[in-house]
């Protein structure tokens, strides 16, 4: 009912700028005209005309000019006496600012370490120069889980280059299969040594430190060492022109050093300590049939769009490799661009581990919500601990302080606890920093993230988001009105209460889904260590294929706690992965495929593999070829039942050599992590009598029965190196290897484990900060209440009620958004758990009884407080 | 001169207050500006205008009464000082002094002073 107004923003704009002499004047004739425009133009271009007004008086003449005459004043005295009274401020309420302290510089450390993290993996590849050029040739079978496979034929890269005028260079990269080097006595074996292209070093800029880039390895029987490989042959010696052994897939052969090149970053999707010359290899450089990890890579000439190229790949794959596109529908090369690998690739077969993008969300998600959460105590607290001060703030502006040297003050205040807070963060930085380097397997030091280019912008955005959350409480402080404040009225403090509960849901909402989360992950992580496989991992060790291998076998079965072995081309549940094949089989028109193992030996009996239909053995010293297939192939094959798959015939060779009949089906045994599907498996004997008699015969596993393992590992040993004295010795428990493969997901739950503790450490330190407050401001009610006959259950009953309900709206917002997380991550595991109520509930009893235990002891003790001590001051 | 220096802008304030008489404040003046001067005038330009001349000493201003319009606020009615006065004047007689100095052929328009 009441008249339109003029904008009260532009008065108070106005307000701001205008020194106070010509307000009356402005204010009512600018009013007057208001009223005209209000009456011929209506109320909202009144109010536009008035605004356009307002912004019309910001003339030099208008503008107020007191606050320069103030600079004169003596300033370092009010700091000094600002800095005083905050450490004085400080020491009084010790506890209090420890908690702040605490709970910021935990949460600054923590943000400080995911930030660091984040940005490190984010680095991978980076630094390799023109690292957008270069792409990686991947195979793609659209079949397949999943589809893209890095590695391809020998020839590809040279072909590649021919073909498309487009790409300028191609560099082929060939790990061997587990070779040995050798110099005088030393020998080791290398899986690390790979088979580069000449022309390596001017597509990555790797830094040699001796040798010319462009020939260290374009003669054949040529090696570079990195620096540490140096040291491990050589010492101090200088390796240079000197000569190795090599053994390994391409037989024995002499190599020279040509170069030594600086230790490989650890951020870099590649991994070798060798780099030999690709010229060295002889064999099949013309044959398209093999698809081993010979990694191709290429550089486009600038201007080149890789779609161009990648659009002519399928022709090009029909042409060159007719027989893989027969049986693989779709099959055809791809590119993916170099310096996008580590993070994005999705492709199968890669040096080393890749990164995990998603885990960065999550991570660096997790880093801000720390971080908010620790801000989110500390306002809370300095704005609940400023209520306390009122009447020393009411002092302040009765002498003459004005609202900005109260907020000055104040933020004096929050910067002493920031920077203390940024000190102490760095002495957990140091502290965490070994763990941090355990659990994710990077050796970074404490050195590297005290870099300026890192705390640099670090520290900035941190000092800047805490700034802003002291100022926060400082405007709040400084904005009471003196008389209210001197008069001690909290009831100003009601506005903000409301947003301080809001911050205290919110935390509780991000420690209880992190509850959730946790609870689930290790679920999630037992299931997998107690899962079954399929095979019994325990108690069996794999060691090299011997030779003499009558002679080793025989001195190994006189062994009493052997108990059993068998030899094989590959081992389960192992990053050595099986030999992927495409093949024919009885009553398919199509080629079906499925990770093959040669085996001999009781290889069965020695994994406990199960057969659930057939023979378990081969026949006695046959030429026949026997196959054994596991249940998904059974399914995959058609022959639907394991009874119906016996006696069927699988064509396993192109030449139709190894052909033979299905003897038995066994139970799905898991190959790889619990993230991939169980594929089709065969395992079968190598029945070549004459020929290829090494074939299958990569490794002995041994099943024992010791509680001395380490004195029979060595027995074992001493008994190989017998055999094989120019030979590496390893050996493998097939439990470490299980648990190795996933690494990275016990890696993702102990971080987890790390971060929740932390955040719900700082979320309860702040509720006990303001429980502690609470009491305190409440002594007075609470004496009252007591000396009217109140009890102490009664009383803290009161008190918790209110903290209570706050952290149950917390948890019960986090239900959904635990929910919807950690579905998302679960479904990156092909055998997962499914979600219970139960890990709901016992995060929901766990927050409730670790914040009851926080409070309780504050209101307990405030509640059994005698009255009369209460009641006494004033 | 720097010290009596007029803008054409500050000059035509100067007069419209002496027309206004003793109504002569804000609002007022910016509406006599531009019935008299045929433009928009912003009410920010009069009172920087205003308030410059109080400095210089060729307005003086007193408040009203408080009345229930203008939201309470009292209206500053101004006038021209004696000092201010003689600024115009001399302002004034500058221009005649100039005008009479131009030859009567110079112009084809008519005006009083070439006579």
């Amino acid at each position: 009912m009441s008249e339109p107004t003029p904008p009260k923003l532009a008065n108070r704009f106005l307000r701001w700028f205008c020194a106070p002499e010509f307000i009356e004047e402005v204010q009512g004739d600018l009013e007057e005209l208001y009223d005209e425009d209000l009456v011929r133009h209506g109320q909202r271009k009144a109010n536009r005309q008035y605004w356009r007004n307002v912004i019309r008086h910001l003339r030099p003449i208008f503008l107020r000019k007191a606050s320069i005459q103030l600079s004169t004043q003596n300033h370092t005295a009010m700091w000094s006496n600002y800095l005083k009274i905050a450490l004085r401020n400080f020491w009084k309420s010790k506890v209090i600012s420890s908690i702040n302290v605490i709970g910021l510089s935990l949460g600054l450390a923590s943000c400080l370490i995911v930030f660091f993290h984040v940005k490190d993996e984010l680095s991978y590849d980076q630094f390799i120069e023109n690292g957008d050029d270069i792409y990686r040739v991947l195979n793609v079978y659209p079949s397949y889980d999943p589809p893209y496979w890095a590695g391809g034929p020998i020839p590809l890269g040279p072909t590649l280059k021919e073909e498309f005028p487009g790409i300028r260079d191609a560099v082929r990269l060939w790990q061997d299969y587990d070779p040995t080097l050798q110099l005088g006595d030393k020998v080791f074996k290398e899986s690390d040594l790979i088979f580069a292209d000449s022309s390596f070093f001017q597509m990555f800029s790797f830094d040699l430190e001796v040798g010319n880039p462009k020939t260290v390895l374009s003669e054949p029987n040529t090696i570079v060492f990195t620096r540490d490989m140096v040291n491990k042959y050589f010492g101090e010696e200088d390796p240079m022109g000197k000569t190795i052994k090599y053994n390994g897939g391409r037989g024995q052969i002499e190599l020279k050093i040509t170069g030594i090149m600086d230790n490989l970053p650890h951020n870099t999707h590649m991994q070798f300590d060798f780099l030999a010359s690709f010229l060295t290899v002889k064999r099949n450089q013309y044959y398209w049939g093999s698809f081993k990890p010979i990694w191709t890579y290429v550089t486009l000439n600038e201007g080149v769009a890789p779609q161009d190229i990648i659009s002519a790949l399928p022709d090009f794959a029909a042409k060159y490799t007719p027989d893989r596109v027969k049986e693989e529908e779709g099959f055809t090369f791809t590119l993916e661009k170099m310096s996008d690998i580590y993070m994005k690739s999705k492709a199968a077969r890669n040096m080393k581990p890749l990164g995990n993008l998603q885990a960065i969300y999550v991570f660096a998600i997790v880093g801000i919500s720390i971080l908010l959460i620790a801000c989110i105590n500390f306002v809370n607290l300095s704005m609940a601990k400023s209520l306390s001060r009122s009447k020393e703030v009411g002092i302040r502006k009765t002498i003459g302080a004005r609202k900005w040297q109260v907020v000055k003050q104040f933020l004096v205040e929050s910067t002493l606890t920031i920077t203390l807070s940024l000190v102490v963060a760095g002495i957990w930085i140091a502290l965490f920093l070994p763990i941090y380097n355990v659990v994710t397997g990077k050796e970074i030091l404490v050195k590297e993230l005290f870099k300026p280019q890192f705390v640099g912008p670090a520290v900035t955005v941190l000092l800047v988001v805490c700034m802003v959350a002291g100022l926060y409480p400082a405007l709040f402080i400084s904005r009471a009105k003196t008389v209210n404040a001197l008069k001690r009225s909290t009831d100003k403090a009601g506005a903000s209460l409301g947003l301080r509960k809001a911050f205290v849901v919110f935390q509780f909402l991000i420690s209880a889904t992190l509850i959730i989360g946790i609870l689930i992950t290790q679920r999630q992580m037992s299931y997998i260590t107690n899962k079954s496989l399929g095979v019994t991992t325990e108690n069996v060790v794999a060691i090299p294929y011997s030779q003499n291998a009558q002679v080793f076998i025989d001195q190994l079965e006189a062994i009493p706690e052997v108990i059993s072995y068998g030899i094989s081309q590959r081992l389960p549940v192992n990053v050595m992965n099986y030999d992927g094949r495409t093949f024919h089989v009885e009553g398919m028109d199509k080629a079906v495929n499925a990770q093959s193992c040669v085996i001999s030996g009781d290889f069965l009996e020695t994994f406990d593999i199960e057969i659930i239909a057939g023979r378990n053995h081969f026949r006695e010293a046959s030429d026949q070829w026997e196959f054994l297939i596991n249940e998904t192939a059974v399914q995959d094959y058609g022959w639907n039942t394991p009874e119906n798959a016996l006696g069927k015939t699988i064509f396993y060779d192109p030449e139709d050599t190894v052909v033979g009949k299905v003897i038995g089906v066994f139970k799905d045994y898991h190959l790889e992590s619990l993230h991939e599907k169980i594929p089709p498996m065969l395992m079968f004997r190598n029945a070549y009598a004459d020929r290829w008699t090494r074939w299958g015969k990569d490794f002995i596993s041994i099943k024992f029965q010791t509680d001395e393992i380490a004195r029979l590992l060595e027995t074992i040993e001493q008994k190989w190196v017998e055999q094989n004295p120019d030979k590496a010795y390893f050996n493998v428990l097939l439990d470490d290897s299980y648990k190795q493969l996933h690494e990275a997901d016990y890696r993702f739950a102990t971080i987890f484990n790390y971060i929740t503790v932390i955040a719900i450490l700082i979320a309860c330190l702040g509720l006990l900060g303001l429980s502690m407050l609470a009491v305190r401001q409440r002594t007075k009610e609470i004496g009252i209440r007591k000396a009217l006959g109140a009890t102490v259950i009664g009383v803290s009953q009161l008190l918790s009620r209110s903290f209570l309900k706050l952290v149950l709206i917390g948890l019960i917002l986090a239900a959904p958004v635990a929910y919807y997380l950690m579905e998302n991550w679960l479904n990156g595991f092909s055998y997962r758990i499914s979600i219970g109520i139960e890990q709901f509930i016992i995060a929901f009893l766990l927050t409730v009884l670790v914040s009851m235990l926080t409070i309780g002891f504050q209101t307990i003790r405030a509640a059994m407080a005698n009255p009369a001590h209460s009641l006494r001051d004033e | 001169m720097k010290g009596t220096y007029l803008g054409e802008f500050e000059e035509l304030v100067l007069l419209v207050i002496g027309i206004l008489n003793d109504g002569a404040y804000g609002v007022a003046i910016k509406k006599e500006l531009e019935i008299q001067s045929k433009r928009t005038i912003s009410i920010g330009a009069v009172h920087a205008a205003t308030n410059r001349l109080e400095q210089k000493g060729y307005l003086e201003s007193e408040f009203g009464e408080i009345t229930k319009e203008r939201g309470g606020k009292r209206k500053k009615f101004y006038k021209v000082t004696i000092y201010g006065q003689r600024a115009l004047k001399e302002a004034m007689d500058m221009r005649t002094r100039l005008w009479r100095q131009i030859p009567a052929t110079s112009f084809t328009i008519k005006t009083s002073f070439n006579v």
